[in-house]
């Protein structure tokens, strides 16, 4: 049984703009609360574009990979993150960005447009898939995130982004890889393992590297 | 004995270590983790003197496998009987001892698994997986600058594992198939996606095996863990993750026009790296970062070495293994060190000499060894490096090489021969030094330096055993060198073009 | 001249007098609306009508110190709105005999006039108020530039041309552009430049608080028939900025592509029903977002200055490509 999806090219271009969005608004934000909110949406849409390759392609892997992904990176995930905001408090609450989010975004922004050239220039004339380009820009977006968060569950997002644009390259390639799917699993479990494990291991010992309160009050 | 079953065990083992060192009766995991890596270098020996190559099933080995999983249960063996020593001094540790211990076996399952699998991506899982058991393991201390350092290596290598799983994405896609016994028989169905996937994994693995500029957290990890820990990472998680580059890197053999480029990109990382860090490690203060250095020049070294590939390969393979054995033997004595004088700064703990007489010269003799001087196997493995490079003509790339191993040799050697045979900046000062260093319980190994008081705890046993174990492997350093030719020479021929 | 041509002169009329006619009455909904929101009765939806009457016979007062660009710019910014009702998609698909004058450019520069305009007679006028509204009227307008640029580049991008016809039809035909990545944020880009452009919350409260006015402060020392037409601008600057909002990009479907007037009355029943669904949407945002400070326009703005350039840069990554 084939399912035509109508409009498959503007759906899956939708979702991968949406899917950018999603990192640009990750980039501009300074809390720490909207960031994970922010990255288990962005996990969904993942899920769905890999429910819709999967419509496309009627590859199962791909459907396992699509709950997998909308499971673990969307609910499971982010919901310890936000646990551990709360037993943290103030401490998590914010990144150490303060007040240069707009310009991290035009930032974000020109180097999604690097990376597009990039893509186009090195990759595309032996990947023969235009959508690729979103995820590889994901990529480079999110390694942008880790660098520019001093927060561990900040940076603890970059990398989960970094995974998702993986996955989905993965995903859009090679889908048939056995192993694809025990990659995203183990990943997930390395993640929460060690954000539990060290976050319990800093909260008892000092501050992550925050900005002071006091240049929130300011301007 | 089917070897399959064998390599089986070699993984079994260190796992059943690493459960059974959760019991929770005093002593049990100390015994359990002994009797785990004896096991492991036992049946790793076995592996390699038996005449077998190729793949068995969930195992690959060629030489390189094999000389690489004794290189690791020998270091798991000796790292353990210094952790037995050393772990009980940690003042604040952040993790109990049994699960430090079963950590360990399964940071050391891991690394085998990594050697001899016949898959692509698990090594890359098992590499990944590496990353896992040892976070903890570093930040061993409830300090602030140990719990830092454990969350940027796992961040920084977790970032870059990314990468060169884009890689192994990219393999598969070029050629269907991730088995390395196949993919080793098939020839290559798309040079340039390969390329493409050889530098995505020279950056992703090279992030783990400390190649500049990816190498940031290396030597704050290396520092802040404890010293059976560096030694681990230093003598083998970064040779694995070279490994795991080098499976990749000699798929792309048989083109030789593409192969030349991406060669020299490799080679220009990896004599970048050793540059790099043999010019840093004249500026450092503190002597496991230094060892830390040294310890990326050497794998800079080592990839310079498997691109170049014949003679170079061959070695770059001895530079693990003798180095390997050094490196521990240099964090052994490191460590002593740093139980002693409770710093790791150089300034405060100069003159070892007059405290710690046998620990002073094993580490002499191992940093002696470890930038190369003959009669070592490091010596060896450099100089084979440096004639091939010679021999291939590539005089500007021996040029840098060379500079650099003289460079690394001075530097890190003069800052050696300051440390512990310099003037103790300390003094006979008796209450002076009880109020700097308010944590010394132990008593230093001979006589000499009467003048402070010293609490008597444990016995001379443990002492032997702090100098026995580096000089064990300080000495298998230099057997390597002596004897090296026909072991090696036969185990090695299963690999390299 | 036969009857085609009559035809479409009067439907030049119409459109003309739609924009004049109508316009208050789409504000008097908004108002009424937010007042039923907000649990309150709310002045009758004809209320700008009673208003505009009413000052229409009052005396006009200026200020000492003015001179005649203060008398004269009302009616100079009036006449800009006039030229460009003549020029945009409001009751046809197709253009109108006097549509060659100006495109979706030139219709910019013309708002810019208008502006400009004001602004020069509010700086005349040399009060506190009138001055505070133009620095703040022009600062905004001038960081909203960008974000216009980059749904002038998506207009061209999706049609060839800066012809707002043009790009209505190509809207109206293809759903694979309708649905695509560039045309979803142009729209998202181009609400929030309508937003600041007429002074809607969250970036500017309408109503008598001068703290938060951005443009209304301008027109602070109008009164009687200068103050009538300077209000009447208004309103009409607002419908024309969403009938092209809703005309070009949003639902471009419902215009009359004969040259009939029946046609064209049809037309502007749609145009009313369109405007509706639309004031519901600005009303229900209006409801739901306190006011931004001053400085946190700002990063509104550019918000909506990355959705356009985005906007632009999803042809390549998702869409056409190049």
């Amino acid at each position: 049984m084939v399912i035509v999806i109508p409009f498959y090219d503007e759906l899956v271009g939708l979702l991968g703009i949406s899917v950018i969005l999603s990192a640009l608004y990750m980039l501009g934000q300074a809390y720490i609360d909207p960031t994970i909110r922010a990255i288990a949406i962005q996990s969904f849409i993942i899920s769905a574009l890999l429910g819709i390759l999967f419509l496309h392609t009627q590859d199962a892997n791909l459907l396992y990979l699509a709950v997998i992904t909308g499971v673990m990176r969307g609910i499971v995930f982010p919901r310890i993150m936000l646990y551990q905001v709360r037993r943290f408090k103030h401490k998590l609450r914010e990144t150490g960005v303060g007040k240069k989010t707009p310009m991290l975004v035009i930032i974000g922004i020109i180097i999604a447009i690097i990376g597009y050239a990039l893509f186009k220039s090195i990759l595309f004339p032996f990947l023969p898939n235009t959508q690729l380009s979103v995820p590889f820009i994901l990529l480079l977006l999110g390694f942008f995130l880790i660098i520019t968060r001093r927060n561990t569950l900040g940076q603890m997002t970059g990398y989960i982004q970094e995974e998702n644009g993986v996955l989905y390259i993965g995903a859009l390639i090679a889908p048939g890889i056995p192993l694809l799917i025990e990659f995203a699993v183990l990943l997930d479990i390395l993640g929460i393992v060690l954000v539990a494990v060290i976050l319990s291991a800093q909260r008892d010992i000092f501050h992550t590297l925050e900005p002071s309160d006091i240049d929130q009050l300011s301007g | 004995m089917e070897p399959s079953f064998l390599f089986g065990i070699l993984w079994v083992v260190p796992c059943a270590g690493a459960a059974i060192s959760l019991v929770p009766r005093r002593g049990v995991e100390i015994l359990a983790s002994l009797i785990a890596a004896a096991l492991t270098v036992a049946i790793s020996i076995i592996l390699l003197v038996l005449p077998i190559s190729g793949s068995f099933g969930y195992f690959y080995s060629d030489g390189l496998s094999r000389i690489m999983a004794v290189t690791t249960s020998c270091i798991f063996l000796t790292s353990v009987a210094y952790s037995v020593f050393y772990i009980k001094r940690i003042k604040e540790p952040s993790v109990r001892f049994r699960w430090y211990y079963c950590l360990l076996n399964l940071f050391a399952f891991t690394m085998l698994l990594a050697i001899t699998v016949n898959d692509l991506g698990i090594i890359w899982l098992a590499v990944e997986a590496t990353t896992v058991t040892s976070a903890l393991l570093v930040g061993m201390e409830r300090k602030r600058t140990s719990i830092e350092s454990a969350w940027r290596y796992t961040l920084i290598v977790s970032a870059g594992l990314a990468i060169s799983l884009f890689a192994v994405i990219l393999v598969y896609f070029s050629q269907g198939t991730l088995v390395i016994s196949n993919l080793v028989r098939e020839p290559l169905k798309n040079t340039i996606i390969m390329s493409i996937a050889v530098g995505f994994a020279l950056i992703g693995y090279g992030t783990k095996a400390g190649i500049a500029p990816m190498h940031a957290w290396l030597p704050d990890a290396h520092s802040e863990a404890p010293s059976p820990i560096s030694a681990m990472f230093s003598a083998v998680l970064l040779p694995t993750s070279i490994y795991a580059f080098v499976r990749i890197f000699s798929l792309l053999q048989g083109t030789p026009i593409v192969f030349e480029e991406i060669r020299n990109l490799v080679i220009g990382f990896g004599i970048f790296t050793a540059l790099l860090a043999a010019i840093i490690i004249g500026y450092q203060r503190d002597y496991k970062r230094m060892l830390a250095y040294s310890s990326m020049e050497n794998m800079g070294i080592i990839l310079v070495g498997f691109s170049l590939g014949g003679i170079g390969a061959l070695g770059a393979i001895i530079q693990i293994v003798s180095h390997a054995f050094a490196k521990s033997s240099a964090f052994y004595g490191s460590g002593n060190i740093l139980i002693e004088y409770g710093t790791t700064r150089m300034i405060d703990a100069q003159g070892v000499i007059g405290r710690l007489r046998a620990t002073g010269y094993l580490s002499i003799l191992s940093c002696l060894s470890i930038t190369g001087a003959p009669p070592f196997g490091v010596f060896l493995g450099e100089f084979l490096i440096l004639s091939h490079a010679v021999q291939s003509g590539n005089l500007i790339l021996a040029s840098l090489l060379a500079f650099a191993y003289i460079y690394a040799f001075i530097g890190l050697n003069r800052q050696a021969i300051r440390l512990i045979f310099g003037q103790s900046t300390i003094g006979e000062d008796p209450i002076g030094d009880s109020l700097k260093q308010p944590n010394h319980s132990l008593v230093n190994a001979d006589k000499g330096d009467v003048s402070r008081s010293k609490v008597v705890i444990q016995s001379r046993q443990e002492n032997r055993i702090s100098i026995l174990i580096p000089l064990v492997n300080l000495a298998i350093s230099l057997v390597i060198g002596i004897y090296m030719f026909p072991t090696f020479l036969q185990a090695a021929t299963g690999l390299g073009p | 001249m036969n009857d085609e041509e009559i035809a479409v002169q009067v439907i030049n009329i119409i459109q003309v007098g739609t924009v004049i006619l109508l316009s208050p009455l789409i504000s008097g909904i908004i108002n009424r609306l937010k007042a039923m929101i907000e649990s309150k009765h709310g002045a009758s939806i004809f209320q700008p009508y009673y208003d505009l009457s009413k000052l229409l016979k009052k005396e006009v007062v200026v200020p000492e110190r003015s001179s005649l660009i203060f008398i004269v710019a009302p009616f100079i910014t009036f006449a800009a709105y006039l030229v460009i009702s003549l020029v945009i998609p409001i009751v046809t698909s197709y253009p109108l005999p006097y549509g060659i004058l100006l495109d979706l450019l030139g219709g910019a520069l013309m708002f810019g006039l208008a502006g400009t305009i004001s602004i020069i007679a509010a700086l005349d006028a040399r009060t506190n108020y009138t001055i505070m509204g133009a620095s703040r009227s022009s600062s905004f307008t001038a960081l909203a530039e960008p974000t216009l640029i980059m749904i002038f580049f998506a207009v061209a991008i999706i049609s060839g041309t800066n012809n707002p016809y043009i790009a209505n039809n190509i809207l109206a035909g293809s759903a694979s552009w309708y649905l695509s990545a560039t045309h979803v944020l142009v729209v998202a880009a181009f609400f929030m430049l309508l937003l600041v452009e007429t002074g809607r919350l969250p970036v500017e409260s309408s109503g008598l608080m001068e703290l938060g006015m951005l443009d209304d402060a301008k027109v602070m020392e109008y009164s009687g028939k200068l103050l009538a037409l300077s209000k009447w601008g208004g309103y009409m600057k607002n419908f024309l900025l969403m009938s092209v909002f809703l005309n070009v990009f949003v639902i471009p479907w419902g215009m009359s592509n004969h040259t009939d007037v029946i046609g064209a009355l049809y037309s502007v029943g749609t145009l009313f029903v369109k405007l509706l669904v639309l004031i519901v949407v600005i009303v229900i945002t209006e409801e739901t977002f306190a006011k931004l400070r001053l400085f946190k326009i700002l990063d509104f703005l550019s918000i909506s200055f990355s959705l356009g350039l985005l906007s632009i840069i999803s042809l390549f990554l998702v869409g056409r490509g190049a």
